[in-house]
């Protein structure tokens, strides 16, 4: 198993730096094919049929045959996206420590089908407008970062 | 401490909801408690980008979110869990979520409460007015607990 840190997920959060954790299987983890999966490419245009005011097909038939007719890719999705809040002054090297700590609960929650038992470390939220814009400031570095995939194996 | 739910469920729906994007307040298995939600799930049909969630207050048309959680990214074809989230949630509030242009997530187009819908991001947004569509129900869930004042986030990541 694996982490990467998205950064798609990394904000400011009530005066801290909310880190999101992508936590992947390996073929070899429990229910690995759970989150290893086919899905349909879907054009940029879409389905062209007609659609009702949600964007959904009219015709359930016709749209079960376009979709059953498109190319389908294998993905491997994460198991668990987790988050963890720090102060503004976190470095890289804590990131990426705090990510080996939620991979190891979230794997071991994921075991027994209980991922709603992750939890964190105490926090104190904030609302001083000088520590969230440094908050603010260090998200903007954390996003600007090339972080790599890091196995549990890697951080021991 | 009590569990909380809150939302339908994000399952394998039969049909999928397009964001335009667009927010979806889902009418389905209110707030059983108050307290906060800790983890999210969502079940997307194509992926979602930019995808805020969280609770809502109100009732007919008209709703105001409680607090909101920004997820990000959001990837089809399994169910996605987010957890160590920290979002308000009070009895009888509803689920409801927001992506961008070209999101799609599962759905249910009857048999179930329904959803309100909005032409954009309400999150922040104060009070909103929305567009009801009877019998719907959309792919996402959150659970959380009632927390005691003074304890406001229960905790334990080395366990």
């Amino acid at each position: 198993m694996f982490f990467k840190v998205n950064t798609t997920g990394v904000s400011e959060r009530k005066g801290l730096v909310e880190v999101r954790y992508d936590l992947y299987l390996d073929s070899t983890d429990e229910r690995y094919s759970e989150h290893y999966v086919q899905v349909p490419v879907i054009p940029k245009e879409g389905y062209t049929g007609k659609v009702d005011e949600m964007g959904s097909p009219v015709d359930q038939v016709d749209y079960d045959k376009w979709l059953a007719g498109l190319k389908r890719v294998y993905q491997h999705n994460p198991f668990c996206c987790h988050f963890c809040q720090f102060e503004p002054t976190v470095t890289d090297a804590e990131i990426e420590y705090v990510g080996k700590l939620a991979l190891d609960m979230a794997y071991k929650n994921w075991v027994t089908g209980k991922l709603s038992l992750n939890k964190n470390e105490p926090v104190t939220f904030s609302t001083n407008p000088t520590k969230i814009s440094a908050c603010e400031t260090r998200v903007a570095t954390i996003k600007e970062t090339t972080w790599t995939a890091v196995s549990l194996e890697k951080v021991k | 401490m009590a569990t909380i739910d809150i939302g339908p469920g994000a399952t394998n729906r039969s049909s999928s909801s397009l964001m335009n994007p667009r927010t979806t307040v889902d009418l389905n298995n209110p707030a059983n408690d108050t307290g906060t939600l800790d983890t999210f799930e969502i079940w997307a049909y194509a992926n979602m980008s930019n995808v805020k969630i969280g609770t809502f207050s109100g009732s007919g048309t008209t709703y105001n979110d409680r607090d909101y959680e920004s997820i990000g990214s959001v990837t089809s074809g399994s169910k996605q869990t987010f957890t160590g989230k920290n979002c308000d949630v009070a009895s009888g509030d509803f689920l409801g979520i927001y992506a961008d242009t070209s999101s799609r997530l599962e759905l249910d187009a009857d048999g179930y409460s329904g959803i309100n819908i909005y032409a954009g991001d309400a999150f922040g947004q104060g009070d909103i007015s929305y567009t009801g569509i009877s019998g719907d129900a959309i792919s996402i869930y959150a659970t959380g607990a009632t927390v005691a004042a003074g304890n406001p986030y229960y905790y334990y990541l080395n366990q």
